[in-house]
């Protein structure tokens, strides 16, 4: 089943209503937005293992261990005043907590001062936009905690970040412009103080990689990875991060792919799947199955998707080591599907697989409501979800049908 | 959209720009992570912006991404691609 026509009815396979369904799941409260190591990712990876084995595929998780993972475990309360009153600061919108945060869960309150002008002993020093947070640390000795700027956004949220900096050896808060504007402003005017807490612990916990083999490659012919990570940031105390688009739209499309290419690739094509954890700390998942593959020589081409909520103009598209001729295949398959694309960064999984010499695309479209509690399954878009599981539909149907001596005009050097 | 209909779909200009998006031979994981919105209290020496590592290893090695410095980075979960 290689051949044009045969393409075009597996395209018709592609159901935007069973991907729906997956990101539905998987952005559901049981799944507590699937942090590295926590119940939700758990519960996510069963189910998704379970998906896996129903295709007939051979499922195996690779575990390992995962370093110092940030956890806020309880709200912060946060408020301010002056000579004007004084008002709470909504979590999540008003205030969070940065990962660089020092773990202080007492209540600390200080007079505001504007970092790097006034003494810091005992005050909360607000940190002009101007100034990063390196910069603001220098002369820190005895501060009560700093406050950041940080946008926000169409929502009004914060975004939540896992991967980021050492911890320092100060409660460090977040604000939103606005509330910073006007901190900022009673801090110059030498008029206010703030009272705040940063329960921000650091969790050694254990990821793990789903992989699933479809097909074995037969010696010599072409091997093709499909991957997206399932690990999002993780609910916060009264607040779900439900990561829908990012990345359950992914990891939607790569299972219906898998679903409608399983039965039907030339005899000796290999397929598999990976589904990764914790991308959102780093990529370490994909590093550490990247290594492994390398170790058991294999050199499949790789295919990952990370976001296919909602296609604005044209899906980005990342690539790494040796992927010319993937690369032209994905134009074509971009061609036949009618799949804009555009070459843009796709800052996650493919990167890693990319820097261990494979040859690696990251696709990406659609990223609303990035690391919020905005990014719920209601936002994503079926349509985008079709078109880019064609496109990797597509893709793979070339590169199946295509000898793997396929050249074009920015062919890889062999 | 049909795939038997005509198709607008495929790269812009040259795919092969692909292979050449500014830093993505440095930090892994998030794109706020990527485009350098925070920048770390600690790793960071005298006219480098390294992206990983703890200060002391980065210092140690004159480089984030000395061997000391990834090394740690990845111990730490700091995410170096390596």
């Amino acid at each position: 089943m290689t051949g044009a026509n045969d393409l075009a009815t597996r395209l018709r396979r592609v159901s935007a209503d069973r991907m729906t369904a997956t990101v539905a799941v998987l952005a559901s409260d049981p799944m507590t937005g699937r942090r590295v190591g926590s119940t939700g990712g758990a519960a996510a990876r069963a189910w998704l293992v379970d998906r896996l084995a129903a295709l007939g595929a051979t499922v195996r998780t690779e575990h390992f261990p995962v370093r110092a993972v940030p956890q806020v475990y309880a709200a912060p309360t946060v408020a301010w005043g002056g000579r004007s009153g004084s008002a709470p600061l909504a979590f999540g919108r008003q205030v969070a907590i940065h990962p660089a945060s020092a773990d202080r869960p007492d209540l600390r309150r200080g007079a505001l001062g504007v970092a790097g002008r006034d003494d810091p002993a005992g005050r909360w020093l607000v940190v002009p936009a101007e100034l990063n947070l390196f910069d603001a640390y220098r002369d820190t000795q005895g501060a009560a905690g700093l406050l950041l700027r940080r946008p926000v956004d169409a929502d009004g949220w914060q975004f939540t970040m896992l991967a980021g900096p050492d911890p320092g050896p100060l409660p460090v808060l977040t604000l939103d412009p606005d509330t910073h504007s006007a901190v900022l402003a009673a801090a110059t005017a030498r008029d206010g103080w703030l009272s705040g807490a940063t329960p921000l612990r650091r969790d050694d916990v254990t990821g793990v990689n789903i992989h699933a083999r479809l097909r074995q490659p037969a010696s010599g012919a072409g091997d093709l990875l499909l991957t997206a990570h399932y690990d999002g940031v993780g609910d916060h105390p009264g607040l779900r991060l439900p990561g829908a688009s990012d990345n359950a739209t992914g990891v939607a499309v790569v299972l219906e792919a898998a679903r409608v290419l399983a039965a039907g690739l030339p005899a000796g094509v290999g397929l598999s799947v990976a589904l990764l954890d914790r991308e959102e700390v780093g990529a370490l998942g994909s590093a550490h199955h990247a290594t492994r593959l390398r170790a058991e020589g294999a050199a499949p081409l790789v295919v990952n998707v990370d976001g296919a909520g909602r296609l604005d103009g044209a899906a980005a598209v990342e690539a790494g080591g040796p992927a010319h001729r993937l690369l032209a295949l994905l134009d074509q398959a971009g061609r036949h599907t009618g799949v804009p694309l555009t070459a843009g960064p796709v800052a996650s999984d493919n990167r890693r697989y990319g820097r261990a010499g494979l040859a690696a695309v990251g696709i990406g479209a659609g990223m609303g409501g990035y690391h919020s509690p905005a990014d719920t399954p209601d936002k994503v878009d079926p349509g985008t979800l079709a078109l880019i599981a064609r496109l990797v539909v597509a893709t793979v149907h070339l590169a199946a049908a295509a000898p793997a001596t396929l050249s074009s005009s920015i062919g890889d050097k062999r | 959209m049909s795939a038997d209909e005509p198709s607008t779909g495929g790269f812009t200009g040259d795919p092969a720009a692909a292979l050449q998006i500014t830093g993505s031979g440095d930090c892994c994981g998030s794109p706020a992570q990527a485009v350098g919105d925070i920048r770390p209290p600690a790793g960071r020496a005298d006219g480098d912006e390294p992206c990983c590592g703890t200060r002391e290893a980065a210092r140690a090695a004159d480089s984030c991404c000395g061997t000391r410095a990834r090394a740690d980075a990845v111990a730490t979960g700091q995410g170096c691609c390596s």
